[in-house]
């Protein structure tokens, strides 16, 4: 077993050398970066320090609602962030990412944690939490992409979309090629990391993992586990998602919206 | 059929673009004349039901439409760049049958040769063909689904004098036939030997006769 290794604060605070050189490379070069790399770097110390205080307490309480509670909170900033990240919203887009984020990821790391890896209870936050944030965090960017992708084509290829519809086709048979473009391009990096995984990469939390003194076998059964999650959970979220947001561009006559 | 609009109205960014009420009698060539802009293009889109209008009907023999899917099938819409999918000529002719219960036609290479006089062939890629090509594709292609009426959005401009002959000739023959057209253009010259032709001018949200 690989003893663990505790960061101390000073050690923790070194690694702004690390952002004082990006930034002096950005400067250097004038990307423009500096200001970003600086809050980037805020709010990543902020941020997960404050997840550890909040998920001692969460991990000590052990229960349902606090679970489900920070689980939704979680999903609320993945919705907002997906949302602020597209360009051209047809309409308000966060409260629909959210509300289908919510129903998909709940439903998928309840039956994960309590099925699949026979947690008891099915809430165990240690397992619940940290495998739902790692499928949340993979889909938001799958969804992103997805969304981006689907909004552009709807208006690129509106006239296609509509030739379709004069063929007297509904709009899931007009806009299948897009939608299925869209989950395509959203999936991409997702496949991508199952091909890649212990060829290019050790992936996130194996390395946490082996960090943290575990044995590099198990934590690769962890890792396989988590690839397979997120790949099946991105899947389902990228397609219950898209698919509800193209039913959303089209009004009750199955024509495009004008504001899309 | 005839098309009847009552009070059809579309409105840009809050402001009315236009506001019309006419009656298109069957079995006729509508000629719709108008400045660019002036929203010709629009008023045909809301008529083929690809667009909402912000108020007023359209009627159909009388009657209000009551589905827009099978409405869109009626009225075929021929986009002023034809809509051309991946694949052969075959299967651009053949894809809308997938999307309706109506029965596929069997003599695809006569209907083809046709509108190709310089021979075309089913099994050629229809990517690769010219706009005027093009064109007479999308028109056949719609006139396969067996509509009621045609609305054309410039389908001729731009077409060379070829083209725009056998397109004008099939026209003509589908409103021969028992269909109704109504097709945008800005050349005078359009369908002057066919007697059962109707200008219209639109204007300052109105429509009235020009000829």
């Amino acid at each position: 077993m690989i003893a663990a290794t505790t960061i101390a604060n000073w050690q923790l605070l070194s690694f702004i050398a690390l952002i004082l050189l990006s930034s002096f490379a950005s400067w250097k070069l004038a990307l423009g970066l500096g200001k970003d790399l600086w809050w980037g770097a805020c709010r990543t110390y902020t941020q997960l320090m404050l997840m550890g205080f909040v998920l001692t307490y969460v991990f000590k309480t052990s229960h349902p609602l606090i679970t489900l509670g920070l689980f939704t909170w979680m999903i609320f900033w993945a919705s907002r962030i997906i949302s602020g990240r597209i360009k051209h919203k047809p309409f308000p887009l966060q409260l629909p990412i959210f509300t289908t984020m919510a129903i998909t990821y709940i439903s998928i790391t309840a039956i994960t944690v309590g099925g699949f890896l026979q947690n008891d209870p099915w809430y165990n936050p240690v397992v619940f939490i940290t495998i739902g944030g790692m499928v949340i965090g993979n889909s938001m960017n799958a969804v992103a992409i997805s969304l981006e992708r689907l909004f552009s084509d709807l208006r690129e290829k509106r006239f296609e979309v509509e030739q379709r519809l004069l063929f007297g086709a509904d709009f899931k048979q007009a806009s299948a090629p897009l939608l299925r473009d869209a989950i395509r391009a959203g999936m991409i990096p997702s496949i991508n990391s199952l091909m890649g995984v212990g060829l290019v990469f050790i992936p996130g939390m194996m390395t946490g993992q082996i960090l943290g003194g575990e044995d590099p076998v198990n934590a690769a059964r962890y890792q396989i586990l988590i690839m397979l999650l997120v790949s099946a959970s991105t899947a389902i979220g990228c397609s219950a998602i898209t698919l509800y947001m193209l039913k959303k561009c089209f009004n009750k006559d199955q024509q495009i919206k004008p504001e899309v | 059929m005839s098309i009847r609009i009552k009070d059809l109205s579309l409105e840009f960014q809050n402001k009315e673009l236009f506001c019309v009420s006419h009656e298109f009698a069957k079995q006729q060539i509508h000629l719709i004349k108008g400045a660019s802009g002036c929203g010709k293009s629009s008023l045909l889109r809301l008529i083929a039901g690809l667009s909402p209008a912000h108020s007023g009907q359209i009627f159909i023999d009388n009657e209000p439409i009551s589905d827009q899917r099978k409405h869109r099938l009626q009225c075929q819409y021929l986009f002023q760049q034809a809509i051309i999918f991946p694949g052969t000529v075959r299967e651009n002719l053949l894809y809308p049958f997938e999307f309706n219960e109506l029965p596929p036609p069997t003599d695809l290479e006569d209907q083809v040769n046709s509108i190709f006089p310089e021979k075309v062939s089913l099994d050629q890629d229809a990517k690769v063909l010219s706009v005027g090509q093009k064109q007479r594709l999308a028109l056949l292609r719609a006139l396969l689904l067996k509509p009621d009426y045609l609305l054309c959005d410039e389908v001729t401009s731009g077409l060379d004098e070829s083209s725009r002959k056998i397109t004008e000739e099939l026209i003509i023959q589908f409103c021969n036939n028992g269909g109704t057209v109504l097709f945008i253009t800005h050349v005078e010259s359009s369908f002057e030997n066919f007697d059962k032709r109707i200008g219209l001018e639109m204007s300052e949200g109105s429509i009235r006769k020009s000829l």
